[in-house]
């Protein structure tokens, strides 16, 4: 007691935070997780039953005396027996049907794949990128300030707004395809960008890349600023190729930031949602995120719940994989 | 110190105050009731409806009316979630009639058997019969809708293409396209969700199949058909849909698509294109066949406002109002009294219209038309798109679709 | 090490390249917003420009609309109260979590950290189901608060590294002057901490002003702008939701130019020293 005496105004500090927290992320993962484990075609025909009953009711309280109720009750009489029966049917009670459902449906193992290629494809573009003009950047030369502002511009774009001009750029008879035309390298043929496969994944990563480039940039400039000049000046006395020196110096010094900059990343390119909907569509190139999103448009909610937590598995086994082997390297 | 104090709280009251608006409502600016409707329409459709149709009523009834715009997909989930949480903010849909049932079964609409009367002699009967569940009325008509064959007036000018009127002579264009400019130039609806359902059921009817029975000799035709057709289409008929053909069309990636009549709108009007026009449909084996789209009429069983509500579907389908949507947006009326003049250069597409209603059939109101829908997006993509046997997939599906469908009943 | 890099003409090329395929998405987009529809539907566009000139013909039309400008007035209420409410809450926590020994701080980063990894689709039905329960579907404060879920760890982020950064030392003098808790925190923290917490906020702003998904789930009626862009861009209204777009962009450009001077990539690293 003599903690919350003292510690009260932290405690008070803190507690918005993690309420909120606790409250709107944990127990909605909670509630969603629960959700995936109840077979789907017992999910949909239990919520149809129990509205319709709850409805009954509120229609029998709010009729006037006067007016004949049979016709409702009878009605309420058979939901409630359709209700029972549903209970005992061998579909309630948890299940991994919307499991074995989702793993064994083409569409969705295409979005799994798709989903992986997007985030480690982008992953490997946007750190090789960034890195580049974070080097750049870190070196004075004229207009490098105008560059920077240049460089920064796409993080201030909406994610919808990138999706529509990307729209613009990527159609069949849009910009992309006209300035190969233009250059002799496309005949009378365009390419289908958005014809899945390799070439939708490269046109979402590429446009993802764009949008998202900026952050990287600024982390990686916060590491290279990090290194003390003195390390520098070091390796600069030691006489050996700069490549060496970038490999065996600079990116280990840069380790944490590194590692911040792609699992921040990662999280991000698993999830990416909007672009890839208003871009290619959820036909031919199926991510797990639109495809949770479709399946809530159908109203199959335990189907988008079990698929919504496949995704957060992948992501924290990514995540975790990923620092279990950065920690590894460290301790050797 | 005080200032920094007094700037804080007054922050404080400030974002407190900001907050009582938020969520607070919008304040009824007129003395009288406010009558909320929502429908699915395009901006210039949006522009009639707040210059032409709603000032006369709410003269009249001296109320006003707030109108807001759920696209079709979502209306269902936000009237049934607003209706759970009994905070009915809407009180009459413009209903796009794709999905009838669920809201017949999950109880959200007003039984309108006693409000009959509304629906005057000179309506369409054929109209309203599609409108009863278990002999009871639950929607009234509001506007019909059908898709239309666009072309392009340049390449089809009769010299060079004809414009196919039947299968055999749609595949013969597409060929002769496909050959001449190295892509296809005509697209069908091919985005695996509604746009291909209701383009696969044009297909199906016409070969005088049932969509829900699935692998009928009907069935089999039209995905035999499209199978054939699909590898002399557009690459763009995997994006094509409601909303995408218009810009296809208009930019000379597609000569000859069906779509929804709101193309003249963004077709002509919005992207300033003179060389499109439109004709009814193609003929399959079993003659022509279109589907009824359109919207209907429906009260949301907890509105506040019913009377206001009734008296709104009752203007709707009112003479003066049906002759004005005609005029001003072209839309087939549901009246044989309301012939209003079209303007010269809808005329033609007009005309498309009234002759493709003539040839239109419903879709089948039951309650498992989604699970309908999936089945036939799938067998789109593995027969159409990636070639598979056409009847082991119909077989396969069909089944499936049955076991689906028992589920629902 | 950089020196044979740094060559002026091939640095400048691919800066220019660089450059270039950087900005050419955004001016294709304000061109859209005022071209002649005529010049852009064509099967062979102009890379540049066409040959039809400018026509403010989309922007007097949106106007007209009467759509824009509630949807505009929402989007600004939603953000700048996210904007007040996420940094209300996440500073006083960030504060105390930066001073907090090591085993509770880790746990506290990881926290919000994890909670940052669930897709929001996942997230947004049952938020949207118990937002239902609540009455606060299709509000503007639903909205609010659901951008406050989707705002608030990235926010005690980026906090927690401003405070990290503010030297223990200044507390303890200041205690050893005789003032209690709240007094130092209000003489001594808070000044320190503002260009952090400023820069914080104008983030949170910027999500909240470009938010979709929460938007799309929680949303019935009256519009924020990206979504009433997404209505014109799935009806197939390219100038309009050109015309939108900008609008979006705007105070955005603006506020990032701002920004990007104070932005202090330490901000960002934010726990990556623990």
């Amino acid at each position: 007691m003599r903690f919350v005496k003292t510690y009260w105004l932290e405690m008070l500090m803190v507690l918005p935070l993690f309420a909120y927290i606790i409250g709107f992320t944990l127990l909605p993962i909670l509630t969603n997780i629960k959700e995936s484990f109840i077979d789907q075609r017992f999910g949909r025909r239990y919520d149809i039953l129990a509205s319709k009953r709850a409805d009954i009711r509120y229609d029998i309280a709010h009729t006037p005396e006067s007016e004949d109720k049979r016709a409702y009750e009878k009605e309420l009489a058979e939901t409630s027996l359709a209700l029972e029966s549903l209970q005992h049917s061998p579909y309630a009670g948890l299940s991994l049907s919307n499991y074995r459902k989702l793993l064994t449906d083409r569409s969705f193992l295409t979005a799994i794949v798709n989903t992986l290629a997007i985030t480690l494809l982008g992953l490997a573009l946007q750190f090789v990128v960034a890195m580049s003009i974070a080097l750049v950047l870190s070196r004075p030369f004229r207009g490098k300030g105008f560059f920077r502002t240049v460089v920064l511009t796409p993080l201030g774009i909406p994610t919808i707004v990138s999706a529509t001009i990307m729209t613009y750029i990527f159609d069949t008879s849009g910009y992309l395809n006209e300035v190969l035309y233009r250059l002799g390298l496309l005949g009378e043929v365009p390419i289908d960008w958005a014809q899945g496969g390799w070439l939708s994944i490269g046109m979402v990563v590429f446009a993802d890349t764009w949008k998202v480039l900026p952050l990287m940039v600024l982390l990686f400039i916060a590491g290279l600023e990090a290194i003390p000049q003195s390390v520098h000046e070091a390796s600069q006395i030691d006489g050996s190729p700069p490549l060496y020196k970038f490999f065996t110096v600079t990116l280990p010094l840069m380790k944490p930031y590194i590692t911040i900059a792609l699992i921040l990343r990662a999280i991000d390119a698993f999830r990416i949602f909007e672009l890839p909907l208003i871009l290619a569509g959820t036909a031919t190139t199926p991510l797990i995120s639109t495809f949770t999103y479709s399946e809530y448009t159908r109203q199959n909610y335990n189907l988008s719940a079990a698929s919504g937590t496949i995704l957060t598995g992948i992501i924290l086994l990514f995540v975790f994989t990923y620092l279990y082997i950065v920690e590894r390297d460290t301790n050797a | 110190m005080h200032y920094t104090r007094r700037v804080t709280l007054g922050l404080l009251l400030g974002s407190l105050g900001l907050v009582r608006v938020s969520s607070g409502g919008m304040a009824s600016l007129s003395s009288g009731e406010t009558l909320s409707l929502s429908a699915s329409l395009g901006e210039n459709e949006w522009k009639v409806m707040r210059e032409h149709v709603f000032p006369p009523f709410e003269a009249r009834e001296h109320c006003r009316i707030r109108a807001v715009n759920i696209e079709a997909g979502d209306t269902l989930k936000k009237i049934e979630v607003m209706h759970r949480a009994n905070r009915m903010s809407i009180d009459l849909v413009l209903l796009d009639n794709m999905n009838l049932a669920p809201y017949v079964e999950k109880r959200l609409v007003l039984d309108l058997t006693p409000y009959q009367a509304l629906i005057e002699p000179a309506v369409d009967a054929s109209l309203v019969q599609p409108l009863t569940f278990d002999g009871r009325l639950m929607f009234f008509p509001g506007r019909p809708n059908v898709q239309i064959t666009y072309y392009n007036t340049d390449v089809f000018s009769g010299t060079g293409y004809h414009i196919p009127e039947t299968w055999d002579e749609l595949l013969a264009v597409a060929q002769r396209l496909k050959a001449a400019y190295k892509v296809g130039k005509v697209a069908v609806h091919g985005t695996l969700d509604g746009s291909t359902t209701a383009q696969v059921f044009e297909f199906i009817t016409a070969a005088g199949g049932k969509i829900t029975t699935f692998n009928d000799a009907g069935s089999i035709k039209a995905f035999t058909f499209l199978q054939q057709l699909y590898p002399y289409l557009s690459p763009e008929t995997k994006k094509a849909n409601w909303n995408t053909t218009n810009t296809f069309l208009s930019n000379d990636t597609l000569f000859l698509a069906r779509n929804w009549s709101v193309g003249m709108q963004v077709i002509v009007q919005q992207n300033q294109k003179t060389n499109i026009q439109a004709y009814a449909t193609w003929a399959g084996p079993a003659g022509r066949a279109t589907m009824i789209g359109g919207d209907v009429i429906a009260i949301t069983k907890r509105s506040p406002h019913q009377e206001l509500a009734l008296k709104f579907a009752g203007y709707f389908m009112s003479r003066e109002v049906q002759t004005l949507l005609v005029s001003e947006l072209g839309w087939p009326p549901i009246r044989s009294d309301a012939l209003g003049s079209v303007p010269e250069w809808q005329q033609g597409f007009f005309q498309a219209i009234m002759e493709a209603l003539r040839y239109g059939h419903y879709r089948p109101a039951i309650m498992g038309w989604s699970a309908v829908e999936k089945y036939v997006n799938l067998a789109f993509k593995d027969i159409v798109m990636d070639g598979r046997d056409v009847q082991t997939t119909l077989d396969t599906y069909a089944r499936d679709l049955q076991e689906e469908l028992d589920w629902l009943k | 090490m950089l020196k044979k890099l740094l060559q002026p003409f091939p640095l400048y090329l691919s800066l220019v390249v660089t450059s270039l395929i950087i900005l050419y998405p955004i001016f294709l987009m304000v061109r859209i917003s005022a071209s002649y529809p005529a010049d852009i539907m064509k099967h062979h566009k102009d890379v540049f420009w066409g040959p039809g000139g400018i026509t403010l013909e989309h922007w007097r039309n949106i106007f007209t609309s009467g759509l824009l400008l509630p949807s505009l007035f929402k989007s600004l209420l939603v953000a700048t109260m996210v904007m007040l409410l996420a940094i209300l809450i996440a500073a006083p926590a960030a504060y105390v979590i930066a001073r907090v020994g090591s085993p509770w701080k880790y746990l506290c980063i990881i926290a919000l950290f994890i909670s940052r990894t669930f897709p929001e689709v996942a997230i947004a039905l049952p938020v949207s189901v118990v937002f239902l329960h609540w009455h606060l579907l299709d509000t503007s404060f639903g909205l609010i608060l659901a951008h406050l879920i989707k705002v608030l760890p990235y926010v005690g982020w980026i906090l927690i590294g401003t405070f990290e950064a503010i030297p223990l030392s200044l507390e303890e003098a200041s205690s050893v002057d005789g003032a209690s808790k709240i007094r130092t925190l209000r003489r001594v923290i808070f000044p320190l901490s503002l260009p952090g917490v400023a820069v914080a906020a104008m983030l949170v702003w910027l999500e909240s002003w470009n938010e979709f998904t929460y938007a799309l789930y929680l949303t019935v009626s009256e519009n924020t702008l990206p979504l009433q862009t997404y209505y014109y861009l799935n009806r197939g209204g390219i100038f309009n939701s050109a015309a939108y777009a900008t609008i979006i962009t705007l105070p955005v450009m603006v506020l990032t130019f701002i920004l990007q001077r104070y932005i202090t990539s330490g901000m960002l690293a934010g726990g990556v020293k623990s």
